[in-house]
């Protein structure tokens, strides 16, 4: 276990002051909140005029999704953000991948595995150490940013509709 | 103690030829020994340091390092033995003391700061300990990892190429940084290119190509490829005085060179004397009288040259 915490500690310590590692877990993520937040504002904005559920412009086989006592606009926003829910999945993708490959290019540019393989530490543990680092920021930052999204949904006036399905299970 | 027995490796590469890196390799190093391996660029002496710390198979053969079995106590030897790779390997973006507790924890060190800490300060880095190793010079990276071969203790050590890339002083530095070692009990296996190093540090040299040539002592080594020779400075040089000394027994061979007779000869310590009474009573007058010592790098060369015309030949 000592080993594996030795391998995480040292991975973020290094991995983390790569300028490429910083911009995919901080910046990508950060883009994936704003960007369908700023789709719903702008769609809260003109989308008085749908009146039901049918007057909207979406795929038939989607209508069911939407409650009977929705509006259009909120079953078109509905719509929208499933496909922008996509995005907070693929979060837990991008980082890990940043991570993982930066940290095996890295060792191989340094020539720091020799040493590294020489020490008592075994393979089991050294792949343990490594993955557990990449995958842990992802799955944290993957819940973090997809928190602070439902945070900001009510200050861009988007109905508890709406709200309620991107918080339920989908 | 380490103890290898027909060491071999074969890379096999695809669409070209097996590189045949190490073939039956058979040493013996014993305890507290500081052993020198030498040879030419690509001899294969990585590939074998590389063997013998567990990191690469042996294609055949095997060793026993501490008593352990390679392939067998893998685990135990990583612990038993410190190895200084080729290139330093730091992690670039950490600071020294940092890069050394990272290793100390791998190797379950138990005061993990302390033994950072003492390393860092008898290596001089001591004051650079929050830097970050990025900006080290290559002779710092070299020390901070001869320090992170250190720090568990380790009773055998690999050396491989501790001094290049050194300038004299800190070469000078590592150089007497081996000597404690060594005088600590420790035992060395030390790769190197500098042969006057080799002849100072070592107890025994092994000259390797692909499969070890020679065997032995320095001193044993002089003996045996130029056997020993003794330099008389005359103030001048009659040449009968040559048949003088070749009629001594034990006298192999004697020349005039440069107002000095060169004797070569079995045994100094008796002969010498009787050369040189022999010498007087003949009239010379003799200045200086001194052992003609090869030099390792000499006898580096014709063995290496020796052996490629063996390989020709064959
Ligand atoms: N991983 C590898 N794959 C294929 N060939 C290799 C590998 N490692 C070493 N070799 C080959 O084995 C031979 C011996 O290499 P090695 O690095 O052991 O030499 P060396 O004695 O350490 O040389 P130097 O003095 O230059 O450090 C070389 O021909 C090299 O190309
Ligand atoms: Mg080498």
């Amino acid at each position: 276990m000592k080993h594996i915490r030795t391998i995480i500690d040292k991975e973020w310590a290094e991995v983390f002051k790569n300028r490429m590692v910083l911009f995919a877990t901080i910046f990508i993520p950060l883009i994936f909140i704003v960007l369908p937040l700023v789709m719903l504002y702008i769609t809260n904005q003109g989308m008085d005029d749908f009146t039901s559920a049918a007057t909207a412009d979406v795929p038939a086989g989607f209508l069911p999704a939407c409650s009977d006592g929705m509006s259009g606009g909120d079953c078109m926003q509905i719509y929208v953000m499933n496909q922008f829910l996509l995005l907070f999945m693929m979060i837990p993708v991008i980082i890990p991948v940043t991570i993982a490959s930066y940290s095996i290019v890295g060792e191989k540019a340094t020539h720091s595995l020799e040493p590294l393989l020489a020490t008592p530490i075994t393979t089991i543990e050294l792949l343990a150490g490594k993955s557990l680092a990449a995958a842990l920021p992802a799955i944290l930052v993957g819940w973090a940013s997809f928190g602070l999204f439902l945070a900001a949904l009510p200050l861009i006036g988007v109905s508890q509709a709406v709200i309620g399905y991107i918080a339920g299970p989908t | 103690m380490i103890e290898i027995k027909n060491l071999t490796k074969i890379f096999k590469i695809k669409k070209s030829e097996d590189i045949h890196a190490v073939v039956d390799l058979s040493l013996s190093v014993a305890e507290g020994e500081v052993f020198g391996f030498l040879g030419p660029n690509g001899a294969g002496k990585t590939t074998t340091v590389r063997m013998l710390t567990s990191l690469i198979a042996p294609t055949e053969g095997t060793a026993w390092i501490n008593g352990f079995k390679l392939g067998e106590n893998d685990q135990e030897i990583r612990r038993s033995v410190g190895i200084l790779t080729e290139s330093p390997g730091m992690y670039e973006r950490l600071s020294a003391f940092k890069n050394l507790s990272i290793y100390a924890n791998l190797y379950d060190v138990n005061d993990v700061d302390g033994q950072v800490q003492k390393y860092l300060q008898m290596l001089g880095l001591w004051s650079r300990r929050d830097d970050a190793v990025g900006g080290f010079s290559k002779g710092m990276r070299q020390k901070l990892a001869i320090a992170r071969t250190l720090l568990h203790e380790p009773h055998i050590l690999f050396l491989d190429e501790p001094t290049s890339g050194l300038d004299p002083e800190a070469a000078s530095l590592v150089r007497s940084f081996i000597e404690e070692l060594s005088v600590q009990g420790r035992t060395i296996f030390m790769c190197t290119h500098n042969l006057n190093e080799a002849d100072h540090l070592c107890n025994r040299i092994g000259i390797f190509n692909t499969s070890l040539i020679e065997v032995d002592t320095p001193a044993n080594l002089r003996q045996k490829i130029y056997g020993r020779k003794v330099v008389f400075h005359l103030r001048a040089v009659d040449p009968k005085w040559i048949g003088v000394v070749e009629k001594i027994p034990g006298v192999i061979e004697v020349k005039n060179v440069e107002e000095k007779l060169v004797v070569s000869l079995e045994d100094p310590e008796s002969i010498n004397p009787v050369i040189i009474r022999d010498l007087v009573n003949a009239g010379a007058d003799i200045l200086f009288v001194g052992e003609l010592r090869h030099s390792l790098e000499e006898i580096y060369l014709q063995t290496i040259r020796e052996s490629e015309t063996e390989k020709v030949k064959s």
